[in-house]
């Protein structure tokens, strides 16, 4: 769609307030793509886009996630390492993930500097979505200091200045790679999920025409048939993570691999939670208040894990725990996973 | 009393690249053996409208040319004819699997609505099949999801459908798997450990679990060996009786029109040739295509 | 003289122009007075083909089978074609209680004629009507699932030789005509025991099939298949051609039994003595002299 000759001649409406219209079918055919606009628009929250208005159906939840989106459209010149363009993309991919809860939705992935498999994914759609004033958290396995947290925390401290966090309720964007942390997130927090597969169907059909198609025509039979072979097998739901959801009663999603424990908050969680498959270029979303089922048979009913044991550190009985081997005699000591949870309920008795 | 499933005018052309240069040669070494009593087409009177492929259609191989058939409930309705004469082109446009290029197929469903399965919606379409249509494949793995257990593949269409207690959709699968005379012993094993019958019975309950209306059975005995074939027959015959199920059924082999048909079409190069009453149309043929297939086969 | 009335009756009407309600039902009550019960139109020949049959073509309610100038010719195509004429100009009635014995050589077309009134043969010409529920039926003009419905209700068929099916025992061999008519099966069994038991198939048999079985055995399965269901119209193929003494007299006693209940028997019948026990009227049948290769006729 390129602008006629006569819109170019005349001078450029004032979008400015505007941010959810590319200003790249705004801009006069003289300017270069990448020169930055000619007013800096304010920071702070947007006045409604016109895209959103539309949208009635949903509740203030779009409203809320459309806002988020929206606010974060004012970096210019490669902030976070990508360039303008690409972020512009992202987002986009993002609004229609956003208006469609669970319905994954392709986007060009860029090159990052990690290869596929370490949260490319999860890295670009982080990298469209920060802006200066945002605290950005990242963890790996729910803890904020293993190598992987580590390195992606560095990467946007170095590219975008970033101001970085470790505790969950400071965050405005946190990047899991498969946790969701313990504390409650609030209303305006944005999840950032790392999505090694996004198709929860691929280990059924391996064919992409086929789940595309399921996808379309809501024929889930696919997943149900099996739980029914987990229940003949083993007597129970035998999946532990990356279990299957029905986003919005519609659409069925792989949360990525957090553990079942975690399924539960997911569902009408006041947060935004994006989730972002570098390597197979997809982006899904659920939006705020969005109903969120673990799928499940009526006499074997959706059990999340639990322990027997509490936390060795701090006593937490309700979070997840991981099992950690202390030394080579068989002494275990089972800890939050979280483990800023941890530290918390540590400091404050 | 009105039919649950009525066909007018289907028909299918698959158009070849080289639908122009389709002259065969009639002289010379490269010619076929000279054309016999019933090689041309003008000489099988055909019961329908047209005896020559109908203006206005492209050039290519008919499959199916103006076929009009009717199947009303609780009756049988067999598709005789040899190989190449469209009779599974025709059962996969009765059902809408495949598009045709004029006709229609009407479907009354359960609420009485007449439904154009070749017009209708893919979404409507598939839960159709899965709910009152059934289709068994000639070959069961075609038809049969070799992954999971035999009893997840009974079970199929119940947790599709909506059934969200594992105990029932188990307990009509197992019901099913009696009914078709598989050991139920055998509801968790996979079917790649079945044999060719239990395989074709195991289709034949994945595709009645859901109480169907109507069946399409494109040749259920083919490939099968004699004993097997028997056993197959049978169970056919006391399920069209018990359940007074409307069945489409294609074969070449007219003893088995014979026994599980009521009325038969006998097709040849897409177009109906004869039809009617089973024993009438093979007691006393009047087609001279006819003739010859009853001529042709062996009895004991 | 009836119908000479109801021509003169319309001519009536026509004259009378307008007021053709009132003249008209009283030039058909007129016609009904005429007419007495009669054997109704002559068969005239051949029909017109695709015209309605509009006038019944008997008022006697008591005729359950009528047949008017019935012709049947095969044609094989493969062997020539050659033309084989099987009968011609055939018509009789039969009334219920009445049983026909159609009589002749072999190759006159006794079982064709049986076949024809069971719908498994085609009608070259003529017609065939058979009663159903108080409606004469017209076989040549009949779609299939009439002529199923008609077997379902009405016709009752002995063939000359069973048709084996296989691996079905013949207590259930017997009792599926009552099966598809929606009987339970325990009443249809109980309906075929009593038969067989009176047809002396001894009780260790009926769960073997019939196709081990001697030709009067299978021919008394055969009888018990086709009268289980008391149909109002019997057609019998030579019903006791392979049986004894004692078994022709207990189907001839079975015939006599349903003929009592108002059926009507149209039988093939080349013993004498079973003839001349349940036989109300002949009908004798001559082979056509040799088929003519269709060119020729044309």
């Amino acid at each position: 769609m390129t602008p006629s000759l006569e819109q170019a001649r005349r001078p450029a409406p004032d979008r400015s307030f505007d941010r959810s219209f590319d200003p790249l079918f705004d801009r006069p055919f003289d300017l270069p793509f990448d020169q930055p606009r000619t007013q800096a628009p304010p920071l702070g929250p947007a006045p409604r886009p016109a895209l959103a208005s539309s949208l009635e159906p949903h509740d203030g939840g779009l409203r809320a996630a459309l806002d988020a989106l929206d606010r974060r459209s004012s970096t210019t010149g490669g902030y976070a390492y990508l360039d303008e363009e690409a972020k512009r993309e992202i987002r986009r991919g993002l609004l229609k993930a956003v208006a469609v809860p669970g319905h994954q939705t392709p986007f060009s992935g860029r090159e990052m500097p990690m290869p596929y498999g370490w949260g490319t994914g999860g890295v670009q759609v982080t990298a469209s979505l920060l802006v200066p004033d945002d605290a950005l958290k990242v963890i790996d396995q729910g803890a904020d200091d293993t190598v992987n947290a580590v390195s992606i925390r560095v990467f946007f401290a170095r590219t975008a200045r970033a101001k970085t966090t470790t505790r969950t309720s400071e965050a405005t964007i946190i990047q899991t790679r498969h946790r969701i942390p313990e504390t409650p997130l609030a209303p305006g927090q944005i999840m950032v999920y790392q999505v090694p597969l996004p198709e929860p169907l691929r280990r059924l059909e391996p064919r992409e025409t086929e789940t595309a198609t399921l996808h379309a025509l809501a024929e889930y039979g696919l997943m149900r048939l099996k739980l029914y072979e987990d229940v003949a097998k083993h007597g129970d739901i035998a999946l532990s993570y990356d279990y299957p959801v029905l986003v919005g009663g519609r659409y069925l999603m792989s949360p990525s691999p957090i553990p079942s424990f975690d399924n539960p908050k997911l569902d009408r969680s006041p947060a935004l939670h994006l989730f972002g498959a570098g390597r197979e270029k997809r982006l899904y979303a659920v939006p705020p208040h969005t109903s969120v089922e673990s799928l499940d048979f009526e006499d074997f009913p959706f059990k999340p894990q639990s322990w027997a044991q509490v936390c060795g550190l701090c006593g937490a009985a309700d979070s997840y725990l991981d099992e950690a081997v202390l030394d080579d005699r068989g002494g275990r000591l089972f800890v939050c996973s979280d483990s800023d949870h941890c530290r918390r309920r540590r400091r404050t008795p | 009393m009105k039919p649950l499933l009525a066909a007018h005018g289907l028909t299918k052309i698959f158009r070849s690249p080289s639908a122009e240069q389709s002259a065969e040669p009639t002289t010379g070494p490269l010619a076929g053996p000279p054309a016999g009593p019933l090689d041309r087409p003008s000489d099988w009177p055909a019961t329908g409208p047209s005896a020559e492929q109908p203006a206005g259609l492209p050039a290519g191989q008919p499959a199916c040319l103006e076929v009009a058939l009717e199947v009303h409930a609780g009756e049988v309705l067999g598709l005789v004819g040899e190989s190449g004469s469209g009779k599974s082109t025709l059962l996969n446009l009765l059902c809408g699997a495949v598009k045709a290029d004029a006709g229609q197929s009407l479907y009354r469903d359960a609420l009485g609505l007449e439904v154009d399965l070749q017009n209708v919606e893919e979404v409507d379409r598939r839960r159709l099949m899965r709910s009152e249509l059934g289709f068994v494949r000639q070959n069961p793995r075609d038809g049969l999801n070799m992954n999971v257990s035999a009893g997840a593949n009974v079970a199929e269409r119940l947790l599709a459908g909506g059934e969200r207690r594992y105990d029932r959709a188990r307990a009509a699968a197992a019901a099913w798997l009696e009914r078709v005379e598989i050991p139920v012993r055998r509801l968790d094993d996979s079917p790649e450990t079945y044999s060719g019958g239990m395989l074709q019975r195991l289709q034949i309950a994945k595709n009645l679990v859901a109480g169907p209306r109507l069946v399409f059975l494109d040749e259920p005995t083919g490939g099968l060996d004699v004993s097997v074939q028997a056993r197959l027959l049978d169970l056919l015959r006391n399920l069209v009786a018990g359940l007074r199920l409307a069945v489409v059924l294609t074969t070449h082999d007219l003893a088995v029109a014979r026994l599980l048909s009521h009325r038969i079409l006998v097709m040849k190069g897409g177009r109906t040739v004869e039809s009617g009453l089973t024993d009438q149309v093979l007691d006393d043929p009047q087609a001279p295509y006819t003739q010859l297939l009853t001529s042709s086969t062996l009895s004991l | 003289m009836g119908l000479g009335a109801f021509a003169a009756a319309a001519a009536l009407v026509q004259a009378a122009g307008d007021e053709t309600g009132r003249l008209e039902s009283l030039a058909l009550w007129s016609f009904r007075r005429a007419a007495k019960p009669r054997l109704g139109l002559p068969c005239a020949g051949r029909q017109p083909a695709g015209r309605k049959e509009k006038k019944m073509p008997t008022t006697d309610p008591q005729v359950m089978v009528k047949v008017c100038a019935l012709s049947k010719t095969f044609t094989l195509h493969l062997a020539g074609p050659a033309v084989l004429p099987a009968l011609r100009d055939v018509s009789l009635e039969v009334r219920a209680g009445e049983c026909l014995a159609v009589v002749g050589p072999s190759g006159a077309g006794k079982s064709t004629l049986l076949r024809c009134l069971f719908g498994n043969c085609r009608l070259t010409s003529g017609e065939a009507w058979i009663r159903r529920r108080g409606r004469l039926i017209a076989l040549s003009q009949a779609s299939p699932r009439t002529v199923m419905a008609l077997r379902e209700t009405t016709l009752g068929y002995v063939s000359q030789f069973l048709r084996v099916i296989p691996r079905v025992g013949a207590l259930d061999v017997a009792a599926e005509p009552l099966v598809s008519l929606g009987r339970s099966p325990e009443e249809a069994r109980a309906a075929a025991g009593e038969l067989l038991e009176r047809l002396r198939i001894p009780r260790r048999l009926w769960t073997l099939a019939p196709s081990t079985f001697s030709g009067g055995e299978k021919q008394r399965v055969n009888i018990a298949r086709g009268l289980v269901k008391s149909s109002p119209v019997l057609l019998l193929d030579e019903p006791t051609a392979s049986l004894d003494a004692a078994n022709k007299r207990t189907a001839a006693e079975l015939i006599n039994e349903a003929k009592a209940r108002g059926a009507a028997v149209v039988g093939v019948f080349h013993d004498r003595e079973v003839r001349d026990m349940v036989a109300d009227q002949t009908l004798e049948l001559r082979p056509i002299g040799g088929g003519r290769p269709l060119e020729e006729l044309a």
